[in-house]
């Protein structure tokens, strides 16, 4: 079993990064669907989309930091992290641009 | 200013996403010693134009999308040009720089297996191909938002 302990290990980041990622994707469809979070974002920075990508970047750390003390990087999982990393970010961009296409034809 | 961080907004994501693709081409075929070296480089350099591209974006989409271009695209022929396409590039863009954080670990990391473990170039080229891909969104999309603009105010 080749295992090793370290913050820079991959299921650590990549459970960070999709987290980050359906962060990202949330905070969009609820910041379209509700007035009030969205001038609550832009109270925060100045701009709603700045403050998606400060608060994005905070959950991807924190998720990081967090997770790299309970999981184990094992050479034999990294491809299994990597699809599922793929298939977040597939899933992500096929709602934020469905919801557009909808939000601009029902608008 | 404004021409000016136009410029360099497409000039850093342009670069950064060639960068990506180096780093993927050094992958390819069972790397060792200075291609695995080059990877590294490429990867590292990809991250950090990401980071540099966020920010500069950042300040255009600030200080002179909102304000200016994006009431124009409005008003104009093409209303989707901003109210799908640039809606849908500035939130799917905020995927890339930690998409780009993982290819660059994932390299850095395991640079010295690459030559053996086809399971992990296969990880490097699965989490590279989809940070190519949301590049190339961001491309088709600049340029509609930009014709967009273009035909708003000829």
């Amino acid at each position: 079993m080749n295992r090793k302990y370290s913050v820079f290990q991959f299921p650590a980041l990549s459970l960070a990064t999709m987290v980050a990622i359906v962060a990202i994707v949330v905070m969009t469809l609820v910041a379209e669907l509700s007035g009030g979070f969205k001038a609550f974002l832009a109270d925060l920075t100045g701009h709603h989309w700045v403050t998606k990508g400060v608060l994005a970047l905070g959950i991807f750390l924190v998720t990081w930091l967090a997770s790299a003390v309970g999981l184990k990087e094992e050479l034999q999982r990294i491809r299994t992290w990597a699809l599922a990393v793929v298939g977040v970010s597939l899933l992500g961009i096929v709602a934020i641009s469905l919801f557009y296409v909808v939000h601009f034809l029902t608008a | 200013m404004g021409v000016v961080l136009r410029g360099l907004h497409t000039a850093l994501g342009e670069l950064a996403l060639l960068f990506i693709i180096w780093a993927l081409a050094e992958v390819a075929w069972r790397p060792s010693g200075r291609a695995v070296l080059r990877a590294k480089i490429a990867s590292l350099s990809g991250t950090i134009l990401i980071f540099a591209h966020w920010l500069v974006s950042g300040v255009y989409y600030v200080a002179y999308y909102g304000p200016e271009v994006k009431p124009a695209i409005k008003a104009g022929a093409w209303p989707w040009a901003h109210t799908i396409f640039m809606e849908s590039k500035e939130h799917i863009f905020l995927f890339l720089p930690f998409l780009s954080i993982l290819l660059f670990f994932l390299i850095w990391k395991n640079g010295d297996k690459l030559r053996e473990e086809r399971g992990l170039r296969y990880s490097i080229f699965a989490v590279g191909g989809v940070t190519v891909l949301v590049f190339l969104l961001m491309v088709v999309s600049g340029f509609l938002i930009s014709s967009g603009y273009r035909v708003a105010v000829p």
